[in-house]
């Protein structure tokens, strides 16, 4: 078990403030699972760790967007808690989802929370729209920015102060079996991410590609860079064909 | 004519990609930013006469909600029409606002979720896990970087240049990128089924035989456990009341259960 110094929790509290605001607005990937788990693994020196389980939990979240402003579970803050802790540890696939899943499910309302918070600020604009003063509602939209941060500062400082005991005294208690199951789960646990997927695009219309892709894998092991440049020759084909169609006219139809 | 010059567009622009979001509240959702993104615009046009002002506050206090990047497209319209039409416009903004935030969110979504989230997230999550490798996070990056400092600014000016009739012209390309990327993503998915998610059957004893479950299920198809997961989890979240947190649970279980008696191995 890994113990973390005041400073660490302290620099990756502040990383995970910022990048929720990065994620909302540049999206350069500060946010982004694999990224964090590469940044905490550095801070605490093993950032191949950080690329694993990072990489681990970015596949279980493959298929699942913030459509609509929905609330989803937060793998940003387990995968920085778990690289955190992990170090020196074995079993490292195991915990990954013995305690990524549990952290990324709980840490849900803090999301919803800062969306909630956020209502206050609109209530204190709309009455500076009323009076037109233009530079207060400005100011309101940016106070935003302080719920949205604490959202994701508050869950890692307390997971990382308080958590590593906790997952001490946790381990003691956890039967060989369980763990097993938690490295099952582990490694089918993408299938989830992928099913939300595939619901959410029109799979049964693109069948014929879902198919192709899984052949190309599991028959003739071409890597997934190869089978996404494939697949990228499909779309410019498919893009070419549907918009050739329509400056032809209805005739052709 | 124009009554904004290059760089205070570009300055918009860059208002709308930093404020449209940090506000974010479940009552008008991105309203708050799209307001605030607005204020110079507001200024400039409105700012001698109250009474408009006032009107074009209080229009883009509305509900606001699409996806980041195609709002570029719906901000840049809206000023190009504001910039010429003034108060008398209002209500035809409102309207455009309205109407294409719900679209362009379907479009966007698809678009930019399924090429970053799922292409360049698979493409990463499978040299970080399968090869240790930092190259397919250095590849997503880029992509990241590309959208904010080219795609975006291309986006927004395209909305700014074209005004409205962008709707009627790009529809129908749009729509066919919406399905290319479709097509694209889905067959990602496919790839990735056979190589993330790594269901392997252990060797169960029964009635006094045993038999190498594995070993089976490789003569019927390759990751075949793999595809009967997936089925069985397309087939689930379809069912009423399922939904991606619940069937979360369910494979966790299935995971501890299964995995507890060995029938799943690692």
């Amino acid at each position: 078990m890994q113990q973390l110094e005041l400073w660490q929790v302290v620099v990756l509290t502040v990383w995970a403030g910022l990048a929720m605001l990065d994620a909302l607005s540049f999206n350069v990937g500060m946010n982004g699972i694999i990224q964090t788990g590469i940044f905490t693994g550095l801070i605490v020196g093993n950032p191949e760790l950080g690329l694993v389980v990072g990489g681990t939990l970015q596949s279980y979240a493959l298929g699942i967007g913030t459509y609509g402003g929905a609330s989803i579970p937060n793998y940003t803050t387990a995968a920085m808690f778990v690289t955190a802790i992990a170090g020196g540890l074995d079993n490292v696939e195991a915990f990954i989802t013995m305690y990524g899943i549990p952290i990324a499910t709980l840490t849900i309302m803090f999301d919803v929370a800062a969306r909630f918070a956020n209502t206050a600020f609109q209530h204190l604009a709309d009455g500076y729209v009323v009076t037109g003063d233009v530079k207060k509602i400005e100011l309101m939209n940016w106070l935003g920015t302080i719920p949205w941060a604490l959202s994701r500062a508050l869950p890692v400082f307390f997971a990382l102060y308080f958590g590593p005991s906790l997952v001490d005294s946790i381990n003691k208690a956890v039967p060989a079996q369980l763990v097993a199951g938690f490295r099952v789960a582990g490694k089918i646990l993408p299938a989830v991410g992928f099913t939300i997927l595939l619901r959410y695009l029109p799979t049964i219309k693109n069948a014929a590609y879902l198919i192709l892709g899984f052949v190309l894998v599991s028959y003739l092991s071409v890597p997934v860079l190869g089978v996404a440049l494939i697949g990228a020759a499909a779309a410019i084909l498919i893009f070419k064909k549907l918009t050739e169609s329509a400056q032809g006219g209805d005739i052709d139809e | 004519m124009s009554k904004f010059t290059k760089k205070e567009l570009r300055a918009l622009n860059f208002r709308w990609i930093w404020q449209s979001q940090i506000g974010w509240n479940y009552e008008r959702m991105q309203g708050l930013g799209y307001l605030s993104t607005m204020l110079p615009v507001i200024e400039k046009l409105y700012g001698n006469d109250p009474k408009a002002k006032d009107h074009a506050l209080k229009t883009h206090s509305q509900f606001f909600n699409t996806q980041p990047a195609m709002g570029d497209i719906i901000v840049g319209m809206d000023i190009a029409i504001e910039e010429v039409g003034g108060e008398n416009v209002m209500e035809t903004v409102a309207a455009i606002k309205s109407s294409l935030m719900g679209p362009f969110a379907g479009i966007g979504d698809t678009i930019f979720g399924v090429i970053g989230g799922t292409v360049f997230g698979s493409i990463a999550v499978d040299m970080a896990v399968n090869d240790k490798s930092y190259i397919g996070i250095g590849i997503w990056t880029i992509w990241n970087l590309l959208v904010l400092f080219a795609l975006r600014p291309l986006m927004f000016n395209l909305g700014y240049k074209q005004g409205v009739t962008l709707v009627t012209t790009m529809a129908h390309k749009l729509r066919a990128l919406t399905e290319a990327a479709a097509a694209l993503g889905v067959m990602v998915v496919g790839a990735m089924v056979s190589t993330m998610v790594g269901v392997k059957f252990g060797v169960v004893k029964a009635a006094g035989t045993t038999f190498d479950l594995q070993a089976l299920a490789n003569k019927i198809l390759p990751n075949f456990g793999a595809v009967l997961l997936v089925v069985l989890c397309y087939w689930l979240l379809g069912k009423k009341g399922m939904n991606s947190n619940k069937l979360l649970g369910v494979v966790i279980a299935i995971a501890l259960i299964l995995g507890w008696f060995k029938i799943l191995i690692v």
